[in-house]
């Protein structure tokens, strides 16, 4: 077993990785930026070091600084977490180059996935369904206007090194494809340092559905059921919800399958998410693999059963997965509301600041997993999570109900929030009938417009 | 030096009273304290330094200072019924660590330390060692000083803006 990590890593996700650890035993090492030096997540680890200054580049990003705080302090791992350098392959490289265990998949299995264009064609190769689109990268404007034609508009062009919805425009029709393309194209320049696209066809609101996957040094790769994260503001998820209300089992199994065996398809170890766009007719296309553990994964456990970090640590320390895919059912269902530092009414602008008032909803099957606590300060350097609301029922009805109950109870005073906009969706009929895709919340924006 | 408005004191214990303040003036002006009240049976002092914090910052020979200024002036301000008091004066030198890694005191295992405690330092000249990734970096003395304090311990691992040692 693993005898000390670094998380490489803050926030939320430190905090919930650091518990982890805790609970097995292992000694923790904590990385901050001089903006940092309040979080929770310095407190809780055994111990903490600081890796540069505020900006993120110069600490949570600078894999010089982190490598060499976990050779400082002795670990045998690290654990990259979410965002960051935890879809590096370089970062992860080196890691194990430096004899430590990156805990996560191989660079060279990150660089394929994270190369959406070269997954596509892995994919396409192992008979996996994907959306229909360009046959790798579209290198000139002619060339993409060819190919739009071909798969018919309303088109996507995506960065091939992109992530987070961003470096991504609709073009909807061939008049409008220049400047789109190349807006996206300077926007994936500037987030990636990377320009390359790719097209895919537009799949008109579709549901977003991901499956997790456990993958063991053995070869042994299990699903533990899908996610739906349809509920979406430019690109970005607001809530997620397991299993997907819109699955029958016969589909579920399919789409299960399909992600083990693409999961397997190129060697994957430790966790993992396969994602899928599910049209109206209910034909589901892969649309990408993350490399990481995701910051949903909560709603997985609560359905399941299994810690999710806490797998991903027996993965990395070698041992095989404790169960088979038989072993794995599905629970009740469970939701969970991103609650940022944001403020609707202002589009959405992000509020830094102080948390003067702060009280946690708690009871059955309610979990919050933040890194606040009252008084603290939240720096503006970082993304703008406060945390995660959490809930898990019998049923959607039950899980709805313990949302809007949490809701209700949950305090965050001194900075703005989302929390009265979250509530407006739980309260949506068109949420609540399960009657949404990716469009719905652009669509409704004006009924879910909180004073 | 003012008496406070009303108070009487008689004339042997005055004296006394002289001494202990004639002291405490000696004590203070030798000391990093920057403000020190006392109030003795209604008798009370109240010393301060006129000085603006100074730190000097260094980042392995990069010096970046903030408000210097003279400390050698004493003076003796007003009289006021308060508890004691004593702060330490931010007028150190401070050498930071500027990367990460392990600290090292000499540059071999169980060698000489490139400094203790007591020395007098040139500016450049070596402090310490850090590792970062096999690397040894030597951290050059950004000011010319004495050491005062070593804050960290041979091997230990620090981070980036870590204290490492006070020279004065």
């Amino acid at each position: 077993m693993l005898r000390k990590i670094l998380i490489a890593n803050r926030g939320e996700i430190a905090v919930r990785i650091i518990r982890a650890c805790k609970e097995m035993g292992i000694e923790t090492v904590a990385i901050f930026s001089t903006a940092d030096h309040r979080g929770l997540h310095v407190d809780l680890a055994d111990e903490a070091i600081c890796v540069g200054s505020a900006r993120v580049q110069d600490s949570y990003l600078n894999m010089n600084n982190i490598l060499s705080a976990a050779v400082a302090t002795g670990c045998d791992a690290i654990h990259p977490g979410f965002g960051f350098l935890s879809e590096n392959s370089t970062f992860a490289a080196l890691t194990e180059e430096l004899g430590l265990k990156f805990i996560g998949p191989k660079g060279t299995v990150i660089d394929h996935m994270g190369n959406k264009s070269k997954a596509r064609e892995m994919m396409i190769e192992a008979g996996i369904p994907v959306v229909p689109g360009s046959d790798g990268l579209v290198q000139t404007i002619k060339q993409g206007k060819e190919i739009a034609s071909q798969i018919g508009y309303p088109v996507l062009v995506k960065a091939s090194a992109g992530g987070g919805g961003r470096g991504m425009r609709i073009i909807r029709n061939e008049e409008e494809f220049a400047d789109l393309f190349q807006t996206a194209k300077l926007e994936a320049k500037m987030a990636f340092g990377d320009d390359s696209m790719y097209l895919e066809k537009f799949i008109e609101n579709p549901r977003h559905i991901e499956f997790q996957i456990l993958a063991d040094q053995f070869g042994n790769v299990i699903h533990l059921f899908d996610r739906d994260c349809s509920v979406q503001r430019r690109n970005q998820k607001v809530i997620e919800e397991a299993p997907s209300p819109v699955l029958d089992a016969k589909t579920r199994d399919k789409m299960g399958e399909i992600a083990v065996r693409a999961a397997k398809t190129v060697g994957y170890e430790n966790a993992g998410t396969i994602e899928f766009l599910l049209d109206k007719h209910h034909n589901f296309y892969f649309i990408e693999m993350n490399t990481r553990i995701q910051v949903e994964h909560p709603i997985t456990e609560m359905i399941t059963g299994i810690d999710l970090i806490k797998e991903q640590i027996k993965i990395a320390s070698g041992q095989p997965l404790a169960f088979k895919q038989v072993d794995v059912k599905i629970s009740g269902h469970a939701m969970e509301c991103r609650i940022n530092a944001e403020n609707p009414s202002q589009n959405f602008k992000p509020s830094p600041g102080q948390i003067v008032t702060l009280n946690i909803p708690s009871g059955l099957g309610v979990r919050v997993d933040t890194s606040v606590y009252q008084g603290y300060h939240i720096p503006p350097f970082y993304d703008s999570m406060v945390g995660k609301l959490i809930v898990h029922g019998l049923d959607r009805q039950e899980a709805i109900a313990k949302m809007k109950r949490s809701l209700e109870e949950l305090v965050v005073e001194g900075i703005e929030t989302n929390i009265d906009f979250q509530y407006a969706i739980m309260e949506h009929p068109k949420f609540i009938e399960n009657d949404y895709d990716t469009s719905f919340i652009q669509k409704h924006m004006h009924e879910l417009e909180v004073i | 030096m003012n008496l406070a408005d009303g108070a009487s004191i008689k004339d042997n214990k005055k004296d006394d009273y002289m001494n202990q303040v004639l002291q405490l003036m000696d004590r203070f002006s030798d000391s990093d304290m920057t403000k020190l009240q006392v109030e003795v049976e209604g008798f009370k002092v109240s010393l301060q330094r006129e000085t603006k914090e100074m730190i000097e910052v260094a980042h392995a020979g990069q010096l970046k200072t903030v408000d210097m200024v003279p400390i050698n002036q004493t003076q003796i301000v007003s009289v006021n019924p308060e508890t004691i008091e004593c702060t330490t004066s931010n007028h150190e030198k401070q050498v930071k660590a500027p990367l990460v890694g392990t600290f090292y005191s000499s540059n071999e295992p169980g060698g000489k330390p490139f400094v203790s405690v007591g020395d007098t330092v040139k500016k450049g000249q070596p402090l310490c060692i850090i590792e970062a990734m096999k690397v040894m970096n030597e951290i050059e003395s950004p000011y010319e000083g004495v050491v005062k304090e070593i804050k960290v311990q041979n091997e230990e691992a620090v981070g980036f803006d870590q204290l490492l040692m006070i020279l004065e």
